[in-house]
């Protein structure tokens, strides 16, 4: 534990915890919109951003991953307002010219740029080696995330349920689709140090969707998934500092754990449960189902 | 005054790209009435229903709706959609699917407060859920559903209620009590509502009007064999059995024979 004496080590930290955060939040959002392959669209476009930040030679390459996530969540709302192509199609079309801009440019960066730049943690993470500007940019983005979600709570819970529903009582839906859009997009930014862009959705997903097996109040399983995204970050950096392992990935293994743990002793307890009231005519429903 | 035009449409014509679904539709509702649109499939229902909540566009023609267009006189309809087609798995309960009812007449940037959720919970008393108000939405059978989406549709305490298929996909006994509700709810509020249900027409509407692309209406608001074959393009058989009220016309075969179908 003497780790937590060490800066780098308190950063990471607090880096684990404005992730947790602005996930908990903006991942329900996702889990319940079946959103998840259009959020890992946008953390892969952002390497697009970063390559072409590295490039030029930005001192915080992060505003070029903002950049690129911000156009790929604009793209992929105008797309799915103004054209009739699939939103499938879309995503994974920008997707992958995100990951291949970001390979081009990376590998013809002049040498200079290059220096403190590694593939490897832009890819899996680099939570150790976050410095004190990545920390005031992330709670910067928290706290914007935080409070558009707070203060548009009722229309993207309207626009999330019932479309439709939320058109005829007025709530501008196509307006509000690009505002969530940009706010996963921003929330992917924030993550990408903590986990690099391959494994941002695990982040977004695996609390949101964690804390869905266990309430059905969406503010409930947004406190739930906050709470599950702090464990899952603090916890895996003990782990990865206990056990020599790469920190982002420590962290995904760890929340993955957890969900399939959660998931399978979710149903052995309904199991145990069916069985003790299997005279009743609800359990009888159940069991066949 | 209980004959004044709630909503008001003239000569409406909706054309999708080049599919022309509404062809001129007249359509007077007058205060008090309760008013069923009936027709086949593809008729144009949904679309009319659409045009009047301002979802989809006239190609021609105009609607008001308490003297005001769709986009702002809309705030004055509960409506409650066919089918709810949300997903099983939103975490969501009762109460806060009716709370959403009040959406329309909240400012923008603000939560819900402690009215809104009174208006709802009167709602869900007044439609008989309010012991499953904190239930997660999924868990309701479709019968009772369809009391929790009338319940959002009249949180908002609507001027006029309009239902698309109010008693498609559920039971007979459910169909009866939904029947029911509508018939007390018609006491306060106008409602206008589209179905295929021959049943709901005779028991509950004062009006009637078939819709095939274009309205039929008669005279003396009752549903007529000659209004039907109109619509639907070919003999019905208005059978009704078990339902208090026949507003059905009697009619003869011999005149579709000569009418040739």
């Amino acid at each position: 534990m003497d780790i937590i004496h060490y800066v780098f080590f308190q950063r990471a930290l607090i880096a684990g915890v404005l992730a947790a955060l602005a996930c908990g939040v903006i991942g329900v959002y996702v889990v319940v919109r079946r959103s998840v392959f259009l959020a890992d669209g946008i953390s892969h476009a952002a390497f697009g951003g970063i390559g072409i930040a590295v490039y030029l030679g930005w001192s915080q390459p992060l505003f070029g991953a903002l950049s690129a996530s911000l156009v790929m969540a604009a793209g992929v709302g105008i797309a799915g307002i103004r054209t009739r192509l699939r939103e499938d199609s879309v995503i994974g079309i920008l997707w992958v010219l995100g990951m291949a801009l970001g390979f081009v440019f990376l590998y013809r960066a002049p040498p200079e740029h290059l220096l403190g730049v590694s593939i490897n943690s832009l890819f899996f993470g680099n939570i150790l080696y976050i410095r004190e500007s990545d920390l005031y940019l992330m709670a910067i983005l928290c706290i914007i995330i935080i409070i558009v979600a707070a203060l548009l709570y009722k229309e993207l819970l309207a626009l999330s349920f019932d479309e439709e529903f939320a058109r005829i009582s007025g709530v501008r839906t196509g307006m509000l689709s690009i505002i969530l859009l940009g706010l996963i997009a921003l929330t992917v930014v924030l993550l990408i140090n903590v986990v690099g862009v391959i494994l941002v959705v695990a982040l977004l997903a695996i609390p949101a969707a964690m804390a869905g097996l266990f309430t059905y109040d969406m503010r409930k399983m947004m406190m739930l998934a906050v709470f599950l995204g702090i464990i899952f970050c603090v916890g895996g950096l003990f782990i990865s500092d206990a056990c020599d392992l790469p920190s982002g990935a420590t962290i995904v293994i760890l929340a993955g754990a957890g969900f399939c743990l959660s998931f399978v002793g979710k149903k052995v307890l309904t199991r145990i449960m069916v069985h003790r009231t299997k005279t009743t005519d609800s359990s009888r429903k159940m069991d066949t189902s | 005054m209980k004959d004044e035009p709630v909503i008001e449409i003239q000569n409406l014509w909706v054309n999708y790209d080049a599919t022309v679904a509404l062809k001129g539709v007249d359509l007077t509702v007058r205060k008090g009435d309760i008013f069923g649109i009936i027709g086949p499939n593809g008729g144009g229902k949904s679309t009319l229903l659409k045009a009047i909540l301002g979802l989809v566009l006239p190609t021609r023609g105009t609607i008001y709706i308490l003297g005001e267009p769709p986009e702002r006189g809309r705030r004055h309809i509960g409506y409650v959609p066919q089918f709810a087609s949300f997903d099983r798995e939103f975490p969501i309960s009762v109460l806060d699917v009716v709370v959403m009812g009040c959406l329309s007449r909240k400012p923008r940037v603000s939560w819900y407060a402690k009215e809104d959720r009174i208006a709802a919970q009167d709602a869900l008393k007044f439609v008989g859920m309010l012991k499953l108000a904190n239930q997660h939405i999924s868990s309701l059978s479709g019968g009772q559903k369809q009391r929790v989406f009338i319940a959002r549709a009249l949180a908002s305490k609507p001027e006029i209620l309009l239902l698309d298929e109010p008693t498609a996909s559920v039971d007979q006994n459910i169909k009866e009590s939904i029947y029911d509700l509508l018939s007390r709810i018609q006491k306060s509020m106008t409602v206008v509502l589209v179905t295929h249900d021959i049943g709901v027409m005779s028991s509950l509407v004062n009006r009637v009007a078939c819709l095939n692309q274009t309205l039929f209406t008669h005279y003396d608001n009752k549903l007529t064999a000659q209004m039907l074959e109109d619509a639907y393009r070919c003999p019905v058989d208005l059978i009704a059995h078990g339902v208090p009220h026949r507003v059905f016309e009697p009619h003869d075969h011999k005149n579709h024979d000569q009418r040739g179908g």
